[in-house]
């Protein structure tokens, strides 16, 4: 069985499978960067293309593509302050500010690090649990996904660094605005006064390109300054190099982000992007100074970073276990097993040992090398933050316009998407938090169906259930600490 | 007055413009059969359901034979929302009848959104261009592997059944109700509001739920390896891929008239499976041509072969038949009001 471990995971050194993967990694890059295109896009051009290829290829191309676009929405996420995919949302409350301070460069480094090591993380998990796939996905039903959302749900207190009651009220709206559309376990229409664009609820990519991109365009076009307000732009190798060790520095944030990335990844159904803000938000409370995260601090770029790369290595666990995706690209990913004529399931594992870790070697490689490229590519890239805001704002703009219409060729998209920009602009000049209202956004309809769900399936008693418990102890205390600490020094000190 | 070079030069044009004009001089362009028409021309095809799900990889699948066969460059164009909804709409109020824009749908949705009289719905099903039928898709109900209840006689004698369901929709509550009334089962509790068909296997896997009904194809993997194990087939004749498993009919072949009526109602619906068509309007050449276009490519063993490793079946029929079946399709208003009571609210 070593031997068919070692092989699979020689043979992605193949030339072709390098070259289709490095083919992959330059298209994922590219839809990465454009705001409103993703991995997702991607996989579904390439897929067709798949038809015929020997196995390893097809994966190469396919995980490839999809390991570099995330990191191409990263770099958008803190150069333009548009996310280029839903997780990346997360990244730009820190990496923005730093671009705005002229630590573009560093801020880059931090994310293709973590992204390269958070793949890894996540990738080395995946191979190490391979025995405990089933037993492990077997574990999470609707009551874990349900704590787990609310955990998020949770946090959004703590992202709101002006003032936690601003930051609910948005989370709130946020909240409501989830709520709009066809709701599944009832059956009916909310909220969409019988228009079919509202059927399926707000979109997310016109949500986030309208809520963080048109603001920050609207703002530049104002101020006529460019992105960068600082004199020097730092933006050299070494910049990024002093990214690439702030990884190091803050290790254990590292570590807590890509175990929470891997374990969100691991839940099927609940999604990549409440890995980011999960551990963004953990990363605060854990941090010795959470007061600076949200102003422009490293390590509230390497938290969301990390654990979305990780995130991904998890999300392969109960694919590969089960045939049930763990995330949105693994969904279209699973089309790609059955094209090439593989079953994931039980039985992959036991007859294609060698192809199952060519898989997690192809993920690890396709991060790491992605970060290699981006990074390379990133001193040019950079540029754009010295651009003077009357030209850059347009572009912004247009950019975003494209993004929306792009999802799928809806006019009403793009409309969406510059009417929640008014509503982003709105916010921020009252001092209301973006990321609490999309928090709440992505997270409020889940947390509902979940939670009927649990309830139905178990009734009261899925709150006993062990993980849950857990759960809802480990957030409890994470969320407290502050205050539960005082207590326990002051009885500390009586006694 | 004399008149410039440039006022001559212009003079003649427009002589020479509507000299042109009047002259009929295109008699090859009259006798140019169908199919020169779709040469080099784009054909596109609509597929009202995101990327990578069943639809869209049947319109992928079928899209280059159909390219060989007209020689028209065939583009598959996704344009999800309102379960089929938007595409539908679009096809009958937008899409020109010139032949060149296609739709595969899921026709039970199309038919049952506008027999439900869903305000959305802005088009009338039996004027659409009908260019064939692809697929019926058998439904099979399972229950997994470590289930509490896996023979009829546990399933009807546990106290409280429950049956996972994504959204809950008439369409995808239909394959439950059809099991649930054969089976005559007082006990069944639906448990809808799963985000997918994915996250709906994994409840019936870990016992969150008792069990469900899917499309054979999207169970086949499990049903192989154990994971689930089918206890009846959803439709009036067994499977070809599970020839052991009774239908819903065999269930109870001693089933009231008034139950049978309405499980038949729910299976000839089902069997309106995967469909292919034209806007309404289409010349009748064009259609017929298109038509024939579709009966060749389903038969093409590229295709075929493609579909089997999915687990999709072709199960043709004419556009002509079609078009019949789905005339008959029409609801009392009494009996629509049950219906829509049996498929979404009696469990």
């Amino acid at each position: 069985m070593y031997t068919d471990i070692l092989n699979g995971i020689l043979s992605i050194f193949d030339p072709m499978v390098l070259l289709l993967m490095f083919g992959g990694m330059v298209v994922g890059l590219v839809l990465g960067i454009l705001p409103g295109l993703s991995g997702l896009t991607g996989l579904a051009i390439l897929i067709p293309l798949v038809f015929g290829m020997e196995k390893t290829q097809a994966f190469a191309l396919l995980m490839g593509m999809y390991a570099a676009s995330s990191q191409g929405g990263s770099v958008t996420a803190i150069l333009l302050n548009i996310p280029g995919t839903g997780p990346n949302a997360a990244t730009l409350l820190d990496g923005f500010p730093m671009t705005q301070q002229g630590h573009a460069g560093r801020a880059l480094g931090i994310s293709l690090a973590a992204s390269a090591f958070g793949g890894l993380f996540g990738g080395v998990v995946l191979a190490l649990s391979m025995p405990l796939l089933r037993p492990i996905v077997m574990a999470f039903g609707s009551p874990e996904s349900f704590i787990i959302v609310l955990l998020g749900l949770a946090y959004i207190g703590v992202l709101a660094t002006a003032s936690p009651l601003k930051g609910l009220i948005s989370g709130g709206f946020g909240v409501a605005l989830s709520f709009i559309g066809y709701q599944e376990v009832s059956g009916h229409m909310r909220f969409t006064a019988d228009s079919i664009y509202l059927f399926d609820g707000i979109r997310l990519v016109p949500m986030t390109l309208g809520l963080f991109g048109i603001p920050a365009a609207i703002d530049l076009i104002m101020s006529g300054s460019s992105i960068s307000q600082a004199k020097i732009v730092h933006a050299t190798a070494s910049d990024m190099l002093e990214g690439f060790k702030d990884l190091f520095r803050h290790w254990r944030t590292f570590l807590l982000c890509s175990s929470i990335g891997t374990v969100i990844g691991i839940i099927p159904g609940v999604g990549g992007d409440v890995a980011a803000w999960v551990a963004y938000g953990s990363a605060k409370q854990a941090s010795k100074h959470p007061e600076k995260f949200g102003t422009g601090c490293p390590e509230g770029v390497l938290a969301p970073e990390s654990s979305t790369n990780a995130k991904e290595g998890g999300a392969m666990i109960p694919t590969l276990a089960f045939g049930i995706p763990g995330s949105a690209g693994m969904a279209v990913l699973l089309g790609a097993f059955l094209i090439v004529g593989l079953t994931p399931g039980p039985l992959l594992l036991r007859d294609h040992v060698d192809f199952v870790f060519s898989l997690v070697a192809i993920l690890i490689l396709g991060n790491v090398l992605g970060s290699v490229i981006l990074a390379l590519a990133a001193t040019q890239l950079v540029k754009v933050v010295n651009v003077p805001g009357t030209i850059m704002g347009p572009i912004i703009l247009i950019l975003v316009a494209m993004g929306a219409y792009s999802t799928a060729g809806n006019i009403l998209d793009v409309l969406s998407a510059f009417l929640i920009g008014v509503l982003g602009y709105a916010m921020r000049r009252a001092h209301f938090s973006s990321p609490a209202l999309f928090l709440g956004y992505i997270l409020g309809a889940m947390a509902e169906s979940y939670f009927y769900l649990s309830l139905e399936a178990y009734g009261w008693m899925f709150l006993m259930r062990p993980i849950v418990l857990t759960l809802i102890v480990i957030g409890f205390f994470s969320l407290n600490y502050k205050w539960l600490g005082k207590l326990f020094k002051k009885t500390g000190r009586a006694a | 007055m004399k008149t410039s070079t440039w006022g001559k030069g212009l003079y003649f044009l427009a002589a020479l413009f509507l000299w042109g004009g009047f002259v009929p001089v295109r008699p090859a362009v009259a006798a140019q059969s169908v199919a020169d028409f779709y040469k080099g021309k784009t054909l596109t095809w609509i597929c009202p359901f995101s990327p990578g799900g069943g639809y869209d990889v049947w319109a992928r699948v079928l899209a280059p034979a159909v390219q060989k066969l007209t020689g028209a460059t065939v583009v598959v164009k996704n344009m999800p929302g309102g379960s089929g909804l938007v595409g539908s709409n679009f096809m009958y109020t937008k899409a020109k009848p010139d032949g060149l824009t296609i739709a595969i749908t899921q026709s039970f949705t199309m038919v049952i959104d506008s027999l439900f009289d869903n305000p959305a719905v802005k088009y009338d099903f039996k004027k659409f261009t009908w260019l064939g039928r692809l697929s019926t898709d058998d439904y099979v109900f399972s229950v997994g592997k470590n289930s509490r209840y896996k023979t009829m006689k546990e399933i009807k004698a546990a106290p409280r059944f429950k049956i996972a369901l994504d959204s809950r929709t008439a369409v995808n509550g239909a394959g439950v109700t059809s099991f649930a009334l054969a089976a005559n089962l007082e006990n069944a509790s639906v448990v809808a509001g799963y985000a997918g068909s994915s996250e709906v296997k994994l409840a019936v896997l870990t016992g969150e739920v008792d069990g469900t009904s899917t499309s054979i194809g999207s169970q086949w993997q499990m049903l192989k390896s154990g994971q689930l194990i089918a206890v009846a087939v959803v439709g009036k004749e067994r499977a070809v891929s599970l020839p052991d498993i009774p239908t819903i009919y065999e269930l109870n072949p001693n089933m009231p008239a008034g139950t049978k009526k309405w499980i038949d109602q729910l299976t000839t619906l089902q069997d309106t499976g995967r469909a292919v068509y034209a806007p309404p309007g289409v010349p009748r050449d064009k259609a017929d041509y298109l038509r024939g276009v579709i009966q060749k490519a389903v038969k093409d063993p590229a295709v075929t072969s493609r579909l089997e490793k999915q687990q999709f079946y072709v199960v043709y029929l004419s556009a002509a038949e079609y078009q019949k079946q789905l005339e008959s399709l029409g609801l009392t208003p009494q009996d629509k009001a049950e219906l829509q009571h049996l498929l979404l609210k009696k469990y």
